[in-house]
């Protein structure tokens, strides 16, 4: 972006990107119970799907009420798919197919407008859930649908190496966001948000970009599905309600919207958060309540926007402009 | 025929208390211009209240109605007081703030369910009393009340928001901010009223509709879901539309419901809600008139 | 460059334009003004493709553009101001800048997502043309690094035309970019206005501030309820007793 990085800068940057990744890929291996590696799992998933709506609302400033109906599709096309075609082909099939569907049910509904999109999307989600519901032998009804284990190269993957996995696409994940962010397509989204006559005076096509970051958005969702399924081994309708889409909004508001690491930190943050709160499980809820309302209220860039305003680095939806960190 | 019109009264009951939350969100939006979707919470607080007042304290009527109205009120009031003008004073953006009634929400939810549990709470009707029949019509005394009363509220609401010189304020406020400030309306006094009385209507709802569906902490989103239909159906023109959109909707699932199958109860009401979206954006009967 | 024949726009029973007709050539300034609900930002929306009255004919460059959607025509050439200042918060300076180079960038979709070297030539000619245009608007003294947050309403404004300059666009819809300035502010417009006319764009200025379009445009069109009051130079407007009827007093400088 516009922080020119000077080689040195940019080798330092990429050597403790990769040590972060490996320190993350040698987890399982470090002694660490095996809850915990299940929990970094999750967290992986949750990041995901965290990073693929913050395309759509951090960056679009499209709201979405309802992208559990996305992550339905792909843990219950996995779920689906996976006897039929083995696991991978079937993660690979259920994103294609979170992101047909996102695309589809996109077209019409971006044509509204705030409030309206909020509640077309919340429709969308409830009637994914009830689909699910309803979907008889398909979809295995309320008692769902069980997932055999994940299987590569003939053999049955290993807790360790299913969490390989879900590493492996979270960093691909990740990177396809960011560079998908730093570059004019970008700030094309940016000029989406900030106001669309805007956008279409800059020669963005607002209609079809709406709806194409909207199918990567369903994309993202779908793969964390995905992933979801091969790890829980057990999916039931009930896991997609509004409280997963609710709560993917709030990751990303935690965190910061509309930065490349808000998603992550806020996906990380709330998985983690509930299994060090053990103690106080009964007001979990009204406490999550709470410290959403205050962060809304006192941290409208999320953790993100705080350690900006903190370290009062250089400005910009760019997290190697905070990486490099200007002199 | 008979079925016909007995379905078309079930409906018209579901659809008036649809319609009722509908018109409170109609209210706060028009004023205020922010979706409240913390609405269905004082339902929900209305509906406990009546299981308070009715059930244990064993309150008549005449005091128990104007208790949980003036509790719901009160809560309104605290919920302006404490979520929705903060974020608004603080100028911050809509999202966030759609996204702080959707936190107060939560707060208000879990808070109830760590009060009262998470079960749901049956309630005696409060209209009592066998079947009343009007010629091939029978309806049982509280379903009529819900209907009276909602059409009695959507009067008086009427009456003052169009003669009543703070209703008209609450209206001009609604327009533009402002001009209403301009010509010395006390525009925060407006919001907060406004949350207010809202609240009071919705508590009312609860309580009345206690009976019928019972009550339980978390009952809250799904009505307020049902409310946000009701309002968008009508169109967003004047909190009387709702009413409109409400009867539509309940009339429409309770017909999918005896003709054909109650499993698409949802399906209906949110096909419903999506065709008018698409085919007229602003709602059967339009916006600003 | 541009020509308008019979435009028109209503709304109900309001009739916002009518019957507007006018031509507009490269290297011209042309001011269009009149009184406030005169209909004149209505005509712009109906330039840059963001409303459609789908009454009278529009061609642009030779070719008829009525019925194109706003965002071809800004990829082919019409670049446009708004009257309210519109920049991303969360960017720096030159990313606001950059925002504008949407049409002109050579990398495609494959090329970003993968990151590939392609991208960062391309950014790295995109900062470039940014920082030039931000030169030619007058603001090459400032680190285009900070927020836009540091930047005098002013400052922003060019910000703004620095952007649409960065479309390079052939035609440029400037949507009363005095207002909100104070006077010294308004007056540096005048020198930058010429500028952009002299390097081959046509201009259309929007502007309620009479000393401007007094001294940056070479014609008038003057428009009272949307229809076509007055045409001619700056001198000869003002001078017609219909236009000062219309203005309640054309004065030499604004409120």
């Amino acid at each position: 972006m516009s922080a020119e990085a000077t080689p040195a800068r940019r080798t330092a940057s990429i050597a403790i990107q990769l040590g972060i990744v490996a320190v993350l890929a040698a987890l399982p291996f470090l002694g660490v119970p095996n809850y915990i590696v299940q929990l970094a799992g999750s967290a992986g998933i949750a990041v995901i799907f965290a990073l693929g709506l913050n395309l759509l609302f951090g960056y679009c400033g499209q709201i979405s009420f309802g992208h559990a109906g996305f992550y339905a599709v792909g843990a219950y096309g996995v779920a689906i798919l996976a006897p039929m075609l083995g696991y991978i082909p079937a993660l690979f099939l259920a994103l294609l197919l979170g992101m047909a569907v996102a695309m589809l049910i996109g077209f019409p509904l971006l044509r509204l407008r705030g409030h309206y999109l909020a509640l077309g999307t919340l429709a969308f989600g409830i009637a994914v859930e009830f689909l699910a519901l309803q979907g008889g032998d398909f979809t295995g009804g309320p008692w769902g649908l069980s997932v055999d284990r994940p299987v590569l190269f003939g053999s049955g993957m290993t807790a360790a190496g299913f969490y390989l996995l879900i590493l492996a696409c979270t960093v691909i994940a990740f990177y396809f966001a960011k560079n998908l962010v730093n570059s004019r397509i970008g700030r094309a989204m940016q000029t989406i948000r900030e106001d669309e006559a805007l956008a279409m005076a800059v020669g963005v096509n607002t209609v079809f970009f709406k709806v194409a970051v909207f199918g990567v958005s369903g994309a993202f969702a779908a793969l964390a599905g995905g992933l979801y399924a091969g790890l829980n081994l057990y999916i039931t309708p009930d896991l997609f309600d509004i409280r997963l889409s609710i709560g993917v909004v709030v990751m990303i508001v935690l965190g910061g919207a509309g930065t490349p690491m808000g998603p992550v930190i806020g996906a990380v943050l709330l998985t983690f958060l509930p299994e060090l709160l053990h103690g106080f499980h009964e007001y979990a809820a009204v406490i999550y309540g709470l410290i959403l309302l205050l962060v809304l209220r006192f941290m409208p860039g999320g953790i993100v926007g705080l350690f900006r305003k903190l370290v009062r680095t250089k400005p910009g939806g760019n997290e190697r402009v905070v990486t490099d960190a200007a002199s | 025929m008979s079925d016909f019109l007995q379905l078309l009264i079930a409906g018209a009951t579901t659809g008036s208390i649809y319609g009722l939350i509908g018109l409170t969100f109609t209210l706060t939006y028009n004023a205020t211009k922010l979706p409240n979707l913390a609405l269905g919470e004082f339902v929900m607080i209305g509906a406990m209240l009546a299981v308070l007042t009715f059930s244990v304290w064993k309150l008549p009527m005449v005091v128990a109605f104007p208790f949980i109205i003036l509790a719901g009120g009160a809560c309104g009031v605290l919920f302006d007081r404490l979520v929705t003008a903060p974020m608004r004073n603080a100028g911050m953006p809509m999202t966030s703030q759609i996204m702080a009634t959707i936190a107060a929400a939560i707060v208000i939810s879990s808070g109830m369910a760590q009060i009262a549990g998470v079960r749901q709470l049956g309630l005696p009707a409060q209209f009592q009393g066998g079947v009343i029949r009007m010629g091939e019509l029978s309806i049982l005394p509280q379903n009529l009340a819900v209907i009276v009363i909602t059409a009695l509220i959507g009067v008086g609401l009427w009456l003052f928001l169009s003669k009543t010189r703070f209703g008209l304020s609450i209206v001009a406020t609604g327009y533009n901010p402002t001009a209403a400030r301009l010509v010395g309306i006390k525009v925060s006094h407006v919001f907060l009223a406004t949350f207010a009385l809202s609240a009071a209507i919705a508590a009312l709802a609860g309580a009345i509709v206690a009976p019928i569906i019972s009550a339980s902490a978390y009952m809250g989103l799904n009505i307020a879901i049902k409310g946000f239909i009701a309002a968008v159906v009508g169109g967003m023109g004047r909190p009387i539309f709702a009413l409109v959109g409400g009867l539509v909707v309940g009339i429409c699932e309770t017909m999918m419901s005896g003709y054909v199958s109650s499993a698409f109860n949802e399906v209906i009401t949110l096909g419903l809600m999506l065709a008018v979206l698409m085919a007229r954006p602003t709602g059967l009967l339009g916006e600003r008139t | 460059m541009l020509r308008l024949e019979s435009v028109g726009r209503s709304f109900g029973s309001l009739r916002a334009l009518h019957d507007i007709s006018f031509e507009l050539n490269r290297g011209e300034v042309l001011a269009l003004i009149g009184p406030n609900g005169a209909g004149k930002t209505t005509l712009v929306n109906q330039i840059s493709g963001l409303d459609d009255g789908k009454k009278g004919r529009i061609w642009y460059n030779g070719r008829e553009i009525t019925g194109t959607p706003a965002y071809k025509r800004a990829r082919d050439g019409i670049g446009r101001t708004f009257q309210l200042v519109k920049l991303i918060e969360g960017l720096p300076i030159l990313d606001n800048v950059m925002s504008g180079c949407y049409r002109n960038a050579a990398s495609n979709l494959f090329a970003v997502t993968f990151g590939l070297s392609a991208v960062e030539k391309d950014e790295a000619g995109m900062r470039k043309e940014a920082q030039r245009t931000l030169d030619f608007v007058g603001l090459g003294h400032i680190d285009a690094t900070q927020s836009i947050a540091t930047l005098s309403y002013g400052q922003q404004r060019l910000v703004e035309i620095a952007r649409a300059l960065a479309l390079k666009p052939a035609l440029l819809l400037l949507d009363e970019p005095a207002a909100g300035l104070n006077t010294s502010e308004a007056q540096n417009l005048v020198p930058l206005i010429r500028q952009i006319r002299d390097s081959g764009i046509a201009v259309l200025l929007i502007e309620h501030n009479m000393r401007l379009v007094a001294e940056a445009s070479d014609r008038c069109f003057v428009m009272h309820l949307g229809e076509r009051l007055a045409e001619g130079t700056f001198s000869e407007i003002s001078a017609n007793p219909q236009v000062r009827k219309a203005y309640l007093g054309v004065g030499d400088g604004d409120a």
